[in-house]
């Protein structure tokens, strides 16, 4: 146990090593929380508008092609 | 580069790539914390806040990374309207300008005990402060617009424009007289303790796996915006 206070201790600089390893980890799960939450919503939002073709990696279409997907006209504007 | 251009294709190969870099990022601070905090010696000058360098350099070397990666992929957005190339340019910036506060905030705590102040206008220290404000001005640049092309236009020119800062930070430790101690590798060799080198080299592998695997999430969350733009505006017709 001692030498585990010790380790805690830091030679006397405790409050600038933890302090330092404490801010990177509020940083690396800050950003990782904040780009995963931007993924969930807006999957989210694109559920809600297109139920039907809701997997982001489907096949090799581009993304016109999936745009024009929900159009059911007889011609469609021919995008590439 | 042009099979990648397609969002979609990029998707599909960056959910394959995603679990390796987990996988490495974890392994590497596995490894890297344990032998950084425990098993690594202490500084003979500096005692245990040596161990900040740690967290410190590899913060310092991302948010180089970061915006190089920023400024490539500004390049390639502007001169071939690479889509994707502008995606990873702007998923980019967020965890850059993490990396240079982290740098930053970190270095402030090891210079409040080392050097008796936590800040000193020398070269690297500012040109590192305006690193950060370029990635504060990157990303509101990019929402500043009514026209979100013209946004990452404006932005992917100002990440270009930035660019001159990269070198200007890299080599102020040679230029200028600076507070800030000299690169620790040179050509002279490497000044460091060997025993140092293994957790800062584990620590820099976490970090740009942990990159990539931010990175891409990001990609996909602008990909899945820009189908939501569509599909608004398929319903609005």
């Amino acid at each position: 146990m001692d030498s585990f206070s010790t380790f805690i201790d830091m030679g006397g600089y405790a409050v600038f090593v933890w302090s330092s390893y404490a801010l990177a980890l509020l940083g690396l799960v800050g950003v990782l929380t904040f780009t995963r939450r931007a993924v969930r919503t807006r999957q989210a939002e694109l559920d809600r508008l297109r139920p039907s073709s809701a997997n982001p990696t489907s096949g090799g279409d581009t993304l016109a092609d999936q745009a024009n997907v929900s159009l059911d006209k007889g011609t469609q504007t021919g995008e590439t | 580069m042009h099979a990648l251009a397609n969002p979609n294709r990029f998707l599909k190969i960056a959910a394959a790539v995603q679990p390796w870099a987990v996988g490495l990022c974890i392994l590497c601070f596995a490894l890297g914390l344990p032998i950084g905090l425990v098993f690594s010696p202490p500084d003979y000058q500096q005692g245990d806040t040596v161990r900040i360098m740690y967290i410190h350099v590899p913060a310092a070397w991302m948010g180089l990374f970061c915006y190089a990666a920023m400024a490539i992929g500004s390049a390639s957005y502007l001169i071939w309207r690479h889509p994707v190339a502008n995606m990873l340019a702007r998923a980019s910036a967020p965890v850059g300008a993490m990396f240079a506060g982290l740098c930053l905030l970190t270095g402030m705590l090891w210079g409040e005990p080392m050097w008796g102040t936590p800040w000193v206008w020398d070269a690297r220290l500012t040109s590192m402060l305006v690193l950060f404000f370029l990635y504060l001005g990157y990303m509101a640049l990019g929402d500043a617009f009514d026209s979100p092309e013209q946004g990452h236009k404006a932005a992917a020119i100002l990440a270009l424009v930035g660019t001159v800062n990269l070198p200007i930070i890299k080599f102020s430790v040679d230029w200028w007289n600076t507070l800030h101690q000299p690169s620790i590798f040179s050509m002279a060799g490497v000044s460091v303790d060997t025993a140092m080198l293994p957790p800062l080299f584990l620590m820099v592998g976490a970090f740009q796996c942990y990159y990539i695997v931010v990175v891409l999430m990001g990609v996909r969350a602008q990909v899945l915006a820009a189908k939501v733009r569509a599909a608004r505006l398929m319903q609005s017709v």
